[in-house]
């Protein structure tokens, strides 16, 4: 990984899309890294704009927020259309193969033109966990088997301490097969 | 759990703040809904009962900061959080609790404004509100912190200037910082230095609840003490009872801003970053300031002689410092979120107009380091220095 | 055994600065006699005053005294109380004070049902500032913001700190004075929100305005508008809107807001 890490987690609100950046951040300083997280959102709970801002350092961090990302996932079309470009400057972009239309992609996700944009149905795979609500998790489990940003063991533990022991469970599934999904993808390189 | 003691957190700004008040020993805090400052409350809610404390949800912002200061003179310590719109509700008792000599903190997480503005988005265009929201001459406390780390640690400042010196301290953070989530240390209020307000030392008849120690400060009983508290927002004497005479008129209000003027050696100090030796100097507070120093690290690495100055004490304004600092620099950048509230102040310093420079952004984002970046870079090269 | 009165008072500040006819010394004096009686150690009384001519009341008693802002007494109070549950807080808020400003504070108040006395001297207008009309000044009063009489109808505080959940709720007069006494004593011993209305002459503007003679003759008037509440039950509307009630409306034991507080709070230490 690179010295700094920062990843924007994009997509609509319900999706959980601030509580997987604050797993992660804490995570990370579980982990021994410096973390910071924050979200933005519009007035909606439901539906509507949501993203999560994680920075993920070796170093002090000095600015906390993600003025250029480094890494995305991106669960909307609207998001993959903003990021399409991030590999081009060396960035990780992860996107919903669901949502986001892309020309550029083959089977999980490993593209023609770079591997650092990667494909992956999160919807389905988050459906067919029956859970739905799982998917940012998924999404991470997907990054952390493609990068070694944080350790999965970290994020399991967090991911444990952020909900109750019977929907942690649910959660960790997704987490999981997120997980196996970018383990079977091609390694980008880093 | 990040370690065996817990003291490593990773908290929102707005835990920070309410976790700091309550290790600074607030036992108190009323409040009313209000984005982007509601976790102050909520987690209040959740942690005083557990201490022995009060958590009330008062009917708007000025029975809020009313209860808080009632709940003060009963003898504990207590806050209230709020934003831009509640503050303004909040400004006519703030004004009290400076004549009453009513220690207390209000946070107020500032949002983009004016009016309802943005709710969830940020801004730092409270400056003038928080030193002269409430009317008449007044001095105020108002510090600003720049990371969740500060926030814990500033709110436990905040606490300690309003007891020491009996007066309301405003803090002043933002919407940014208020969900920003950092890795904090936190520490027991027996590793701390804590400090509580001053209690009369023996009872009599006629004790003088207004009569001003050595510093400035009166030692107040408590409500329901042996000694008789009178407290009233009219001009009072030292017994507490209300008097128009010039004379008291004068002397107290002279007092209620000496107090505050006279005591800056106890407040937060300016913070330096980047070179020691600037051509370009910049101001900056809160969450730009985070942007700044950024920016002048990187405008360091470039060769450019830049050095961050932030404030975390705004009120009473480090005027002697900021003196001291602009003196060595060809050019000052002052950054913030706003339209100039502290540059202004900068210039009323007596520093030369044409020294001083904005960098300001008012649309409800941070300011970037790219942006202050360019701003060092304009008058790096605009005051002929060499180009690297 | 009771104490005598005159320990609560600031004597040296007298006179006090009340018009001759007004009838705030009257109710003050009232008060501290029912805390004589009721026997109140003079460190755990607590004077909470509002702003107008009432709002002075504090300058001339010898107990705790607390003035704030004008209509947020009883926001201060809930938290006065809250900090110092063994306090025994009477609060003086005059018509403008209570029922214009400061009414959002009287209905959380009631709802709260927050441990505190609070006596509203009704001299039907704001004395303090001239002699505008209150919102509790009757329906087509002449005052100085009313010169062809008040537009407005006004309204009954007393039946809308009832209706808020005031644990205890009564209105009397100035005329009626041994009453006031029974009042703030039964109010003061029932633990819950207490409100005691005592309808007041303002000589100098409201009876002067209105033409209703001097302060003997304007407590005359006062007399002879005001009757007994079941009387004014069986009243015409319109009648109605010609006269005063005076009695006890509301008694009730509802547990109190602290005593409320910790139940709940405890509860929840219990079930963790």
């Amino acid at each position: 990984m690179p010295e700094t890490c920062k990843i924007m987690l994009e997509g609509s609100g319900g999706q959980g899309i601030g509580l997987g950046g604050k797993i992660l951040a804490e995570a990370a300083v579980a982990n021994g890294l410096n973390a910071a997280q924050s979200q933005s959102y519009g007035a909606q709970a439901r539906g509507g704009f949501s993203s999560a801002e994680v920075i993920i350092s070796t170093q002090e961090i000095v600015f906390p927020l993600v003025d250029q990302p480094n890494t995305v996932i991106a669960l909307t079309s609207q998001s993959y259309e903003r990021n399409k470009g991030l590999p081009e400057k060396g960035g990780l972009l992860l996107y919903n193969t669901v949502n986001c239309r892309s020309s550029q992609t083959g089977i999980a996700g490993c593209s023609t033109i770079s591997t650092r944009a990667l494909g992956f149905p999160f919807s389905l795979e988050a459906q067919n966990a029956g859970n739905p609500k799982g998917i940012t998790l998924l999404a991470i489990g997907t990054l952390l088997a493609l990068t070694d940003i944080v350790k999965a063991g970290y994020f399991e533990e967090a991911l444990r301490d952020n909900f109750s022991p019977s929907i942690a469970e649910a959660n960790l599934d997704c987490f999981w097969q997120g997980l196996t999904l970018g383990r079977k993808a091609q390694k980008p390189c880093c | 759990m990040m370690n065996k003691d817990n003291s490593i957190k990773f908290l929102q700004g707005n835990e920070a703040c309410a976790l700091g008040g309550i290790t600074a020993g607030a036992r108190f805090f009323a409040g009313y809904p209000i984005s982007p400052a509601s976790e102050i409350a909520e987690l209040s809610s959740l942690l005083l009962p557990q201490r022995g404390g009060i958590y009330l949800q008062m009917e708007d912002e000025i029975a809020s900061i009313a209860a808080v200061i009632g709940a003060s003179l009963g003898g504990m310590k207590a806050f209230t959080a709020t934003s831009g719109p509640g503050l303004s509700l909040m400004q006519e008792n703030i004004g009290f609790a400076v004549m009453a000599e009513a220690p207390c903190v209000i946070i107020n997480v500032q949002r983009f404004g004016p009016s309802t503005g943005v709710a969830t988005r940020p801004g730092q265009a409270d400056v003038m509100t928080t030193r002269w929201g409430t009317h008449g001459d007044h001095g105020i406390i108002v510090l600003a912190p720049t990371s969740v780390q500060e926030c814990y640690d500033l709110t436990i400042e905040a606490f300690n200037l309003a007891e020491s010196l009996r007066t309301p301290v405003i803090l002043l953070t933002d919407a940014t910082l208020a969900h920003l989530r950092e890795k904090i240390v936190t520490r027991t209020d027996k590793e701390l230095s804590i400090i509580s307000r001053q209690k009369p030392d023996q009872v009599t008849e006629d004790y003088q609840p207004y009569r001003p120690g050595p510093d400035g400060v009166p030692v107040l009983p408590d409500f329901g003490d042996q000694n008789i508290l009178r407290v009233t927002g009219l001009i009072h004497d030292h017994d507490g009872y209300s008097t128009p005479k010039p004379q008291t008129a004068g002397d107290l209000v002279h007092r209620l801003q000496q107090k505050i003027e006279g005591a800056t050696s106890l407040m937060p100090a300016p913070r330096y970053f980047g070179s020691n030796d600037p051509e370009i100097l910049i101001i900056s507070f809160g969450i730009s300031a985070r942007s700044a120093r950024e920016a002048v690290n990187r405008a360091n690495d470039q060769g450019i002689k830049a050095r961050l100055m932030q404030l975390p004490t705004i009120w009473p304004f480090p005027e002697e410092a900021v003196r001291y600092a602009c003196y060595g620099a060809s050019a000052v950048l002052v950054a913030e979120m706003n339209s100039g509230q502290i540059c202004r102040e900068v210039r009323a310093c007596g520093i030369q107009r044409e020294k001083v420079v904005g960098v300001n952004r008012a649309d409800t984002a941070v300011i970037t380091p790219g942006e202050i970046l360019k701003a060092i870079k304009k008058t790096w090269f605009r005051w002929g220095f060499h180009p690297i | 055994m009771s104490i005598d009165y005159s320990v609560y008072l600031a004597k040296e500040r007298l006179p006090h600065l009340w018009c001759p006819g007004c009838g705030h010394g009257i109710i003050l004096k009232n008060m501290l006699i029912s805390m004589a009686e009721m026997e109140i150690p003079r460190e755990k009384a607590l004077l909470a005053c509002g702003i107008g001519c009432s709002g002075r009341a504090g300058d001339y008693v010898n107990i705790h005294r607390f003035q704030g802002t004008h209509g947020r007494t009883l926001a201060y109070v809930t938290g006065i109380k809250m900090a110092h549950p063994e306090l025994k807080i009477f609060c003086f808020m005059g018509d403008g004070d209570c029922s214009a400003i400061g009414i959002g504070h009287l209905i959380h108040a009631a709802r709260r049902n927050v441990d505190v006395t609070a006596i509203v001297p009704n001299n039907l207008n704001y004395g303090m500032t001239g002699g505008q009309f209150s919102p509790l000044t009757p329906g087509e009063s002449l005052t100085s913001t009313s010169r062809s009489g008040k537009a407005e109808p006004d309204m009954d505080l007393c039946r809308l700190a009832a209706e808020a959940g005031a644990n205890y709720v009564a209105r009397t007069t100035i005329y009626h004075v041994v009453e006031m006494k029974k009042r703030f004593i039964e109010a003061t011993n029932n633990k819950g929100f207490s409100l005691v209305e005592v309808i007041t002459p303002c000589p100098t503007y409201y009876g002067r305005y209105n033409q209703l003679g001097n302060a003997h003759k304007m407590i005359e008037w006062i007399k002879d508008k005001t009757v007994p509440l079941h009387k004014y039950e069986e009243m015409s509307v319109k009648n109605q809107e010609q006269h005063f009630w005076r009695g006890k409306l509301v008694e009730k034991h509802k547990p109190d807001l602290y005593t409320r507080y910790w139940q709940h709070e405890r509860g929840m230490d219990h079930r963790a």
